[in-house]
């Protein structure tokens, strides 16, 4: 085990979290505005695709001459890969509600804020539970690569084992991230499965 | 627990236009309903049936024309709060999946701050009401329901907090017809026993003469008959009544049978004589000169049985 290591594993989620933190305060409005406002889905998906679309390399090499080096960009670009899943599953989430549910809460006299919070968001949180999964996979992956811009992290192994032609130094870089991104992925899951559970066993 | 006395509802010239389209949904329609009175409103789909009933609870606001509820325009007042007071129910049941039974009964009684004692208690007093067994479905999920029972759920959402009046949206169109009679006897009794205002959009001509105290029979948004069942049998007043009698071929269907098919066993009380194998459409006009029971002879002039109008249209309805 390289010395720092847990150091560098600290590193690495703080911009991972960090980043789906961010991605999470933008996609969930921006998923919910494209779903009530059909006229302006194409637009906000569109934006939101961007994230999707151009490497996370490149956003970073865009970024550099804005924020310079260091971890707040690194951030930045790992939120934007972060907010597409997130934003399309909110859109999906409340689209999907069936009609007949939301117009029985208008029926029955409920405010618009009170469907929101006790109707669609319940509703909807699962999917979105399930979106901020797979961002959560990508970003901690993703972070990877913070390094090139002095954002530290597991990917500094990576660049230093390249570099240096270490191999086990490489692959305590590669198998760390490896194990992260699966945990993540356990950690969700059992949150979305222990959601499900108390959802159906609330009296 | 006393519900109060159903309000009355009146239809003032109301007409609907939805953005978009060229004609009325609704094209001013004028009726009253009386406190307590069954309504069922009738026509095809698309008639504007469903729009007018939504004008109530104001989740359709008419272009023109005004609607009263318990003779207070309903423009004057808070659509939220006279929806509480409305019950609402739909063919897609509409219960929230993620709340139980109880949750979803406990809705309206919840939004009015009723304490957790009475919300109790009365979801449980609601739950008999629909005849589900609160131990057995208090705590389930509706999509471990059946679909009659998903509908039951929803009565006794609507019927929470006591309201005046009661919407019904094709309530009962996606059970099948032997639920569907079930729940049609006991909505009736329901409202009958409660005293509450019902009004029942429905395209099914026997669920009409079933249920209503008066139907209202829409074409195209306009109102083409508003009267008692009998009436609408015996006197259709528009070429457009009648062909929706004769699609689902009520009139043929009361040619068909015969007293005997629709008796029940003798009753007291005075009224003419038939014989048992005279049509149910000739009975009719007996109910037409305003009798309240006939009463049924066999060959040798001995009542063997009594009918009444409802039993009539029960007979009819069942085949």
């Amino acid at each position: 085990m390289p010395p720092d290591f847990w150091a560098h594993v600290r590193v690495h989620l703080g911009l991972a979290g960090a980043a789906l933190a961010i991605a999470l305060v933008v996609a969930v409005p921006a998923g919910l505005f494209s779903a009530k406002r059909a006229a302006a889905r194409p637009l906000v998906l569109g934006l939101v695709n961007v994230g999707r679309v151009v490497p996370s390399l490149a956003v970073l090499t865009l970024l550099l001459p804005v924020w310079g080096v260091g971890a707040k960009t690194a951030i930045a670009a790992l939120a934007l890969l972060a907010i597409p899943p997130i934003a399309i599953n909110t859109d999906v989430a409340i689209r999907n509600i069936p009609m007949a549910v939301t117009d029985a809460a208008r029926g029955l006299g409920m405010l618009p804020r009170q469907i929101l919070w006790r109707i669609e968001a319940p509703l909807a949180f699962p999917i979105v539970l399930a979106g901020t999964r797979t961002a959560a996979v990508e970003v901690i992956a993703s972070a990877t690569l913070a390094t090139f811009i002095g954002g530290g992290g597991l990917g500094e192994y990576i660049t230093t084992g390249l570099q240096a032609n270490d191999t086990h130094l490489l692959l305590v870089g590669v198998t760390a991230v490896a194990l992260l991104a699966i945990a993540s992925e356990l950690a969700f899951t059992a949150l979305l499965q222990f959601a499900g559970t108390k959802q159906r066993s609330r009296a | 627990m006393n519900s109060p006395a159903g309000a009355p509802v009146r239809f003032e010239r109301v007409s609907v236009r939805y953005s978009g389209s060229q004609t009325e949904a609704v094209d001013a329609v004028a009726f009253d309903v009386r406190p307590g009175e069954f309504v069922v409103l009738l026509g095809p789909s698309g008639c504007g049936k469903s729009t007018l009933l939504r004008t109530v609870n104001r989740l359709v606001v008419p272009n023109a024309g005004r609607v009263l509820v318990g003779d207070k325009d309903t423009a004057t007042l808070d659509a939220v709060q006279l929806r509480r007071r409305i019950g609402y129910v739909i063919q897609a049941v509409g219960l929230f999946s993620h709340m139980t039974v109880a949750q979803n009964v406990a809705v309206v009684p919840s939004l009015l701050h009723w304490d957790r004692a009475r919300i109790d208690a009365r979801i449980d007093e609601l739950l008999h009401m629909v005849r589900l067994d609160p131990a057995r479905y208090r705590d389930r999920f509706p999509k471990e329901l059946s679909g009659g029972e998903q509908q039951r759920v929803g009565v006794a959402r609507a019927l929470a907090a006591e309201p005046e009046i009661l919407l019904m949206d094709e309530p009962f169109a996606a059970v099948d017809a032997i639920v569907r009679h079930a729940l049609q006897d006991e909505i009736a009794e329901i409202a009958r026993r409660l005293g509450t205002t019902v009004l029942f959009v429905t395209h099914d001509v026997d669920e009409a003469l079933r249920l209503a105290a008066r139907i209202a029979i829409l074409e195209r948004g306009r109102l083409v008959q508003y009267d008692a069942p009998l009436r609408i049998l015996t006197a259709p007043a528009a070429p457009f009544v009648e062909s929706l009698l004769d699609t689902h071929d009520v009139v043929r269907r009361l040619s068909l049978k015969c007293a005997r098919d629709a008796m029940q066993p003798p009753r007291d009380g005075a009224g003419p004589d038939v014989r048992e194998d005279v049509s149910l459409r000739e009975i009719l006009n007996d109910f037409l000169r305003g009798a309240a029971t006939v009463h049924v002879l066999d060959g040798n002039a001995r009542r063997i049985g009594s009918l009444s109008f409802g039993d009539v249209v029960a007979a009819v309805a069942s085949s």
